[in-house]
C-alpha cells in the first residue's frame, strides 16, 4: 500500500518533470528562432541587387524625424527587412509549396501550367491603362511621320506574352487579357506600316518550344517564327532555318518567372542560331564603350541572366557592321524580346543598329538622319509595349 | 506596430522579452509600459501624445475617485466619475467621430469641410473602453484605485492587447498586475510554461493571420472589387463567406497573438472568441464573438441602464441602444451603425419570439439560420455605404442572376474550395478536439507524453517557417481593425 501511493507520487513528478522539459524545448526553440534570425538580420550584409529578382533590393532606409513621425520610416524599414531577409529565395520556395499544398493553381501572379510551364497571367487592365493608350498614340505618330521616309521597309512586330499564344496549358478556367485583340487594335492605327502577324504564326507552332517554361521570353525558336512572319510581310528574303547551326549552350536556364515562385520546375534550355555561311561582323556597344565581335555573351551563361546571352542584355545602342555590303541600313527599335531575333538578321543588312529607348536619351531623328536608315524595325513585347513609360521617346 | 510584422518578430519582442526577464521584478511593469509606448509610436509616432495623457489623466481621476470614496463622499465621487467619463467619451468622439457628423453635417448644409487633418488614432477605441472599466470598477468600489502610475500605464497601454484588443477589464486583471497569488517556490516552472503556453497560442494565431486569414482576403478583395450590379448568386455568396472566414480568423487570430504575449509576460486575459461560426441563434453568436466588447457592454452600459429588470419598453431601448453603440464602436460611419441595429433587432426578436420557435427545429436548420444572419452581418458592416449593401442583398437573392458566367468565378470556385473546406473546419472545435483526445490518450506514460510534445512543437515550427514564408513575400497583409 504504501509502496503504490510512492509509485503514484513518482509517476505524477515524471509526468512534471516530462511536461516541463517538454515546456523548455518549447521555448529555448523558439527564442534560439526569434533571437536566431534577429541576429542573422543584423550581421548579414545587406545585398543592393538581387540576380534571382532582377531588381535592385531595399537598403536600410535613412532615418531622419520627418521620416520618423510620418511613420514612413517604419514602412520602409519593414520592406528593408523583408527584402533582406536571411535566405530570403528559400523562404519563397516554402510559401510556394505551401500555396500548392492548398490546392492553389497560382502563386504570386504566376500559373503552375500544363507542361511545367509557368505562366504569368495579363490583366486586362494592364492595356486599357493610360500608359497604353498614350503608347500606343506616339507609336502611331511615329509610323505617320516616317512610314514615307524609308527606301525599304517600315514594319511593327508586336509578340503576344506566352499566356496568350499558350493558353490552353492554362488552368481551367483562368482568365487572360485578349492580346490577338488588342494586338490588331494597334496594327489597325498603323496602317501605313508593315504590321507582322506574328500571332498567328506562333499560334502555329504552338506546340513546339516557343516560349521558355521558366522565363516570359520566346526561345530563339519562337523569334524565328516571328522572323519568318516579318519576311512574309516586308518581302525580305527569308533565310532557311537549315541555313543556320543550332547549338544548346545551356540547359540550365531558371528564368523571370521561376523567381517568382523560387520553385525549380524543369528548367529551360537556351539555343543559339548562327549563320551557315560565314559573315564577319563587329558590335560596337554605345558608341564605342565596347567592341566585340559576336553576338552571343556566353560569359553570361555563368550568371542567373542566361536570356543575357543574347547580345549581352540590353544596351541602350548596339551598332553592328556586317561584311555585307547591299547598302541597307534597319533600325531596330526593340525591347529585351529582340535580342533573340538580331541574328536571323545578320546576314541581310550592311548594318543593324539596335535601340533601346529605355536607356537611349538623345534625338531619334537626329541619329536616324546621320545613319541613313533605310529600314525600321519596332519589336516589342505586346505586354512591354505598353507599359513602357519610355515609348514618349520616339517624339525626340 | 503590427504583430505579423519583421519588426515586431525578430526585433521588438525578443529584445523586450529578454530584458523583460533579466529585470529584477520591481523594474518590469516599466519597462513593459516604456515598451509599449514604444511599440505605439512606431506606427503612431504623433498620437504618443494621446496614448500618455489619458493615462496620467484616467490614473489622477482614479486616485480621487478612490479618496472620495474613501471618505465617504459618495456625491463627489460620482461628480469625478461623472466628468472622467465624458472626458474620455469626449477624446473618443472628437478623434473617433467628429469627422462621420462633419460628414453628415456638410451633405445637410451642403457646403464644403476641410477635414483632412482628422485621422483616428489607432487602438483609441481599446484604450478608452479600458481606462473607463478601470474608472467605473473604482467607483463601484470592486477595485482600489491603482496608486503606481507605471503599473496603471502598463495596464492601459500593455502592447500585447493595445491596438486590437481584446478589452480587458481591471478588475479581471487586477490581481495579475498586484501580484496577489504569488508562488515564489515554483517561480522558473511558471516561467516556463507561461512562456511555452503563450509563444504556442501566438503562433497558432499569427498563422491563422497569416496563412488563413490573408489568404482568403484575397477572394473576397477580388469579388469586393468587382462591380456589385454584375455579381451572381453564387459568387455574392461565395465572397460574403470568404469575407467571414477572413475577419474571423484574422480577428480571432489577433486575439490569440494577445492571448500569446500576454501570457509571455505573465499574464492570462479572458478570451475573446468561443468558436463563433458553430453558433445556434445570434444571441449565442453574440456570446461567442469578440467576448470582451461584449463583456464590456454589458458590463457598463446595459447593465447600468437597468438591463431588463425595469419593464419592458425600456428593456426594449436599452437593448437597442446598446446595439446601435456596439455598431458604432467598430467604426465611425452610418453602415456601422445599421450593423448594430440589424443585431440589435434580431437579439429582440429572438428573446421575445424565435428563440422558443428555434427550440422545436432540429440543429441543422438552426446554424443555417444563424449562420444566413451573420453572413447579412458582414454585408452590412463590409459595405462602403447603405446603398451598395443593398445592391450586395440584390446580388445575394439572386436578383443578377445564378448563372456562372465568367471564368473567373468557375476558377475561384474550384481552385478555392480545398482552402474553403480547411476554413470550415478550422472554424470549428474539431481540430483542438481531436487533438485534445489524442494527448489524452497518448499522456499515459512518460513515453506519450514526450512524443505529443514532439508533435506540438514540430507543429509549431510548421507553422512559425511557413508563416515567415508568407511575411518574406508579402502581397497582401491589411491590418483590418484601423476603423475601430
Amino acid at each position: 500500500m504504501q509502496k503504490k501511493i510512492i509509485d503514484s507520487v513518482d509517476n505524477t513528478n515524471i509526468q512534471t518533470i516530462t511536461a516541463f522539459k517538454a515546456d523548455c524545448i518549447t521555448v529555448v526553440m523558439f527564442l534560439l528562432f526569434f533571437i536566431g534570425v534577429g541576429i542573422g538580420l543584423f550581421i548579414k550584409k545587406d545585398v543592393k541587387f538581387s540576380e534571382q529578382e532582377n531588381r535592385y533590393l531595399a537598403e536600410r532606409p535613412e532615418l531622419s524625424l520627418s521620416a520618423l513621425s510620418s511613420g514612413r520610416y517604419g514602412k520602409e524599414y519593414e520592406t528593408y527587412l523583408s527584402d533582406q531577409f536571411p535566405f530570403r529565395n528559400q523562404w519563397i520556395t516554402l510559401r510556394t509549396i505551401t500555396e500548392l499544398l492548398l490546392q492553389k493553381k497560382e502563386v504570386n501572379g504566376v500559373y503552375f501550367a500544363e507542361d511545367d510551364y509557368l505562366i504569368e497571367l495579363k490583366d486586362s487592365e494592364n492595356y486599357e491603362s493610360e500608359q497604353a493608350a498614350k503608347n500606343i498614340e506616339y507609336l502611331e505618330e511615329f509610323v505617320r511621320n516616317n512610314s514615307e521616309g524609308m527606301d525599304n521597309s517600315f514594319s511593327i512586330l508586336l509578340v503576344p506574352d506566352k499566356s496568350a499564344v499558350l493558353r490552353n496549358k492554362l488552368p481551367a478556367s483562368a482568365e487572360t487579357a485578349d492580346e490577338w485583340k488588342i494586338i490588331k487594335e494597334i496594327y489597325d492605327r498603323c496602317e501605313s506600316a508593315d504590321c507582322v502577324d506574328v500571332y498567328e504564326e506562333l499560334e502555329k507552332h504552338k506546340e513546339e518550344y516557343i516560349y521558355y517554361r521558366t522565363d516570359h521570353h520566346w526561345t530563339s525558336l519562337g523569334s524565328y517564327y516571328g522572323y519568318k512572319a516579318w519576311c512574309n510581310e516586308t518581302g525580305i528574303r527569308e533565310n532557311k532555318q537549315e541555313e543556320f547551326i543550332k547549338t544548346t549552350v545551356t540547359e540550365t536556364f531558371r528564368g523571370t518567372l521561376d523567381s517568382k515562385v523560387n520553385l525549380s520546375l524543369r528548367s529551360d534550355s537556351i539555343d543559339i542560331y548562327e549563320p551557315a555561311e560565314t559573315v564577319g561582323y563587329t558590335l560596337v556597344y554605345d558608341y564605342g564603350a565596347l567592341t566585340e565581335h559576336t553576338l552571343f555573351d556566353m560569359k553570361k551563361l555563368a550568371s542567373k541572366d542566361k536570356y543575357g546571352v543574347f547580345l549581352g542584355g540590353n544596351h541602350s545602342l548596339v551598332e553592328i557592321h556586317t561584311t555585307v555590303k547591299n547598302g541597307k541600313s534597319i533600325l531596330l527599335i526593340k525591347d529585351s524580346f529582340a535580342n533573340s531575333f538580331i541574328p536571323y538578321l545578320i546576314n541581310q543588312f550592311e548594318n543593324i543598329y539596335v535601340l533601346d529607348l529605355r536607356y537611349y536619351n538623345q534625338s531619334l531623328s537626329e541619329y536616324m538622319e546621320k545613319r541613313k536608315i533605310t529600314d525600321i524595325l519596332v519589336l516589342y513585347s505586346l505586354a512591354g509595349f505598353v507599359q513602357d513609360d519610355n515609348i514618349y521617346k520616339l517624339k525626340n | 506596430m503590427v504583430f505579423s510584422s519583421f519588426v515586431f518578430l525578430f526585433r521588438f519582442l525578443p529584445a523586450v522579452l529578454v530584458v523583460y526577464y533579466c529585470l529584477p521584478e520591481c523594474a518590469r511593469h516599466f519597462w513593459l509600459l516604456l515598451s509599449s509606448v514604444l511599440f505605439y509610436a512606431w506606427g503612431e509616432p504623433n498620437y504618443v501624445i494621446l496614448l500618455v495623457l489619458s493615462i496620467a489623466v484616467n490614473y489622477f481621476f482614479g486616485i480621487l475617485i478612490g479618496y472620495y470614496k474613501n471618505q465617504n463622499r459618495r456625491k463627489a465621487a460620482g461628480i469625478v466619475m461623472i466628468t472622467a467619463v465624458s472626458a474620455n467619451v469626449l477624446m473618443l468622439c472628437v478623434f473617433k467621430y467628429s469627422l462621420m457628423v462633419l460628414e453628415l453635417f456638410e451633405t445637410i448644409c451642403s457646403v464644403q469641410i476641410d477635414f483632412a487633418g482628422i485621422i483616428l488614432p489607432a487602438g483609441i477605441s481599446f484604450y478608452t473602453f479600458q481606462s473607463v472599466s478601470y474608472l467605473a470598477d473604482v467607483w463601484r468600489g470592486d477595485v482600489k484605485p491603482q496608486k503606481s502610475m507605471v503599473s496603471f500605464g502598463m495596464y492601459i497601454a500593455m502592447f500585447p492587447q493595445l491596438i486590437a484588443g481584446p478589452v480587458v477589464r481591471y478588475k479581471f486583471i487586477e490581481a495579475q498586475i498586484e501580484k496577489k497569488q504569488k508562488n515564489q517556490r515554483n517561480d522558473l516552472q511558471r516561467v516556463i510554461r507561461n512562456l511555452s503556453y503563450g509563444i504556442g497560442r501566438f503562433i497558432v494565431g499569427l498563422s491563422k493571420k497569416v496563412i488563413l486569414a490573408n489568404n482568403v482576403g484575397i477572394y473576397w478583395q477580388q469579388i469586393s472589387g468587382t462591380e456589385t450590379g454584375e455579381l451572381s448568386g453564387i459568387m455574392a455568396w461565395f465572397g460574403i463567406m470568404a469575407f467571414a472566414f477572413q475577419i474571423y480568423f484574422d480577428f480571432s487570430g489577433y486575439s490569440d497573438m494577445a492571448l500569446g504575449l500576454a501570457a509571455m509576460f505573465g499574464f492570462r486575459l479572458e478570451e475573446n472568441f468561443n468558436y463563433p461560426y458553430i453558433s445556434k441563434s445570434i444571441t449565442e453568436f453574440w456570446r461567442r464573438w469578440h467576448i470582451s466588447i461584449g463583456t464590456w457592454f454589458r458590463e457598463y452600459v446595459y447593465i447600468p441602464l437597468g438591463g431588463n429588470r425595469t419593464g419592458r419598453v425600456r428593456h426594449i431601448f436599452n437593448i437597442l441602444l446598446v446595439w446601435m453603440l456596439t455598431g458604432l464602436w467598430h467604426g465611425a460611419s452610418f453602415n456601422f451603425l445599421l450593423w448594430g441595429l440589424y443585431f440589435g433587432v434580431i437579439i429582440l426578436l429572438e428573446k421575445y419570439v424565435i428563440l422558443k420557435a428555434l427550440e422545436y427545429l432540429p440543429g441543422m436548420i438552426r446554424y443555417v439560420y444563424s449562420m444566413v444572419l451573420i453572413l447579412f452581418g458582414w454585408v452590412i458592416f463590409e459595405a462602403d455605404s447603405i446603398g451598395e449593401a443593398g445592391k450586395y442583398f440584390k446580388a445575394l437573392l439572386g436578383g443578377n442572376g445564378w448563372g456562372i458566367h465568367s471564368d473567373t468565378v468557375i476558377y475561384m470556385l474550384y481552385t478555392g474550395l480545398f482552402f474553403m473546406i480547411l476554413l470550415i473546419i478550422g472554424a470549428t472545435p474539431l481540430p483542438a478536439l481531436i487533438w485534445k483526445k489524442m494527448e489524452k490518450k497518448l499522456s499515459g506514460g512518460r513515453r506519450g507524453i514526450v512524443l505529443c510534445s514532439l508533435i506540438k512543437n514540430m507543429g509549431y515550427m510548421v507553422l512559425m517557417l511557413v508563416s515567415t514564408a508568407y511575411l518574406v513575400e508579402q502581397s497582401y497583409n491589411p491590418f483590418l481593425y484601423f476603423r475601430f
